[in-house]
């Protein structure tokens, strides 16, 4: 989420910003879920691997925020793959 | 024997008869005292904090509702739907680029969006706060003595004149029972040393009454700070949600801005750009408030520790709680022979 909030730039081209954008909404729209994550029992088996790909995925980003357009959309990707198991365990 | 001496009726005797007592335990007592106090203003300020920050999450809900609804009539409802991708492309429609037009509540195309208050689900963490202060506020009280009645400091002055008086007719026995004025040295002298027994006789009526506070809440304040840990977490992360929201709309009205052709005269386009960075900065300013909280409530639960640690009949001091007491101590012998050489000299005339 902080990457996602404090790396974006509105100078990246409608491409990026649109992936960029759409990565930051499904973050946001996932945090916003407060019912959910008070309902998430303490320890989970699939705890571990979805914060390594969160982890992996901010740090691709970050790695990638100053890099060519093709290689942030790569990153972006990433992104959205581990949002999407985080969502799944929200529900 | 330390703790005898700060009972009222041996600590005189106890100085009069030459201060041989060691004041350990009453420096011990003054350090329980300090440390309680510590946890109450910690809790407070905890509490303060605590309270500030869930105001904020509060109003940034409502500040992206706003934010929402002004960019993109679409997002104007209770209940919408933010799309997937948003539409930053400068032909975009101005209805519907950030949310899905219409009452399609599918989930298909986006993300479930309410811009229902959060007013109400505060309500639980404003309790556990509630709880915390209430805490403070009764280590506070203790320390502070707002729990004694209004007569005590009339109870006080008669203590303090029975106790000239005693002083008075054990040097003199033969001289008359009638009390000597209020403004005699013999009696300035002895009222000087009996208020400095009574305040080491509050101290020890202080850790009584803070040990039946404590006893009386045996989790200390982990059953209130972990649930409001987690919670104030949930909300953190609520309204980086929001904040994340928030930047979307400047994000998206920058891009568009910026890509008008024919080109958007140049302070607009500053406008946008610097509104963007406005918004990004205000984030990441925020994002600062929920770690300094969460240091609050740790201080709460390390000064609390403490407190039970020292509370104990034989604590284990740490070496500088030792230096403390020690120090404690020697200032104490001090101001205490001084108000027995005092009341020593002042007796000398009668």
């Amino acid at each position: 989420m902080d990457t996602l909030q404090n790396r974006f730039s509105p100078l990246y081209s409608v491409a990026v910003s649109t992936q960029w954008l759409a990565a930051l909404g499904h973050a946001s729209a996932i945090a916003r879920k407060t019912t959910a994550w008070n309902a998430l029992p303490p320890e989970n088996s699939s705890y571990t691997a979805i914060v390594a790909a969160l982890d992996a995925a901010a740090r691709g980003l970050a790695t990638s925020a100053n890099a060519n357009d093709a290689d942030i959309l790569t990153a972006l990707s990433s992104v959205e793959s581990a949002l999407a198991k985080l969502d799944v365990v929200l529900g | 024997m330390t703790r005898q001496f700060c009972s009222k009726s041996t600590a005189a005797f106890a100085l009069l008869v030459g201060l041989t007592v060691p004041l350990g335990g009453c420096a011990i007592n003054k350090l329980r005292t300090d440390y309680a106090s510590t946890v109450g203003s910690a809790a407070i300020d905890a509490h303060d904090g605590a309270q500030h920050f869930l105001g904020r999450v509060e109003r940034e809900r409502q500040e992206t509702n706003i934010d929402l609804a002004v960019a993109d009539p679409a997002c104007a409802q209770i209940h919408s739907i933010l799309r997937n991708t948003p539409d930053i492309r400068v032909n975009r429609p101005d209805i519907g680029f950030l949310c899905v037009v219409g009452d399609d509540n599918s989930n298909r195309l986006g993300y479930a969006l309410s811009s229902i208050p959060i007013t109400d689900d505060l309500e639980p963490t404003l309790k556990l706060l509630d709880a915390l202060a209430a805490y403070g506020n009764g280590l506070s009280s203790i320390i502070d003595g707002k729990h004694d009645d209004a007569a005590k400091p009339l109870l006080d002055a008669l203590d303090l004149a029975h106790a000239a008086q005693d002083a008075l007719n054990a040097v003199v026995p033969d001289s008359p029972n009638a009390l000597p004025s209020t403004s005699d040295a013999r009696v300035v002298a002895a009222a000087n040393l009996i208020n400095f027994l009574g305040e080491l006789l509050q101290e020890a009526n202080d850790v009584k009454k803070l040990r039946s506070y404590v006893l009386a809440h045996p989790d200390g304040v982990q059953s209130i700070i972990e649930p409001l840990r987690r919670q104030i977490g949930s909300w953190e992360r609520a309204r980086k949600g929001d904040a994340g929201l928030r930047l979307i709309v400047v994000a998206a009205e920058a891009r568009r801005t910026l890509d008008l052709r024919p080109l958007a005269s140049a302070q607009v386009r500053r406008t946008a750009l610097e509104k963007f960075y406005a918004q990004q900065a205000l984030a990441h300013k925020e994002a600062q408030i929920e770690p300094a909280l969460i240091a609050l409530l740790d201080a709460v639960v390390a000064a609390d520790a403490d407190l039970r640690r020292v509370l104990k009949d034989h604590p284990n001091l740490s070496q500088s709680e030792r230096a403390q007491v020690g120090a404690l101590n020697r200032t104490r012998i001090i101001i205490g022979l001084g108000h027995l050489t005092a009341l020593a000299k002042a007796l000398r005339g009668v």
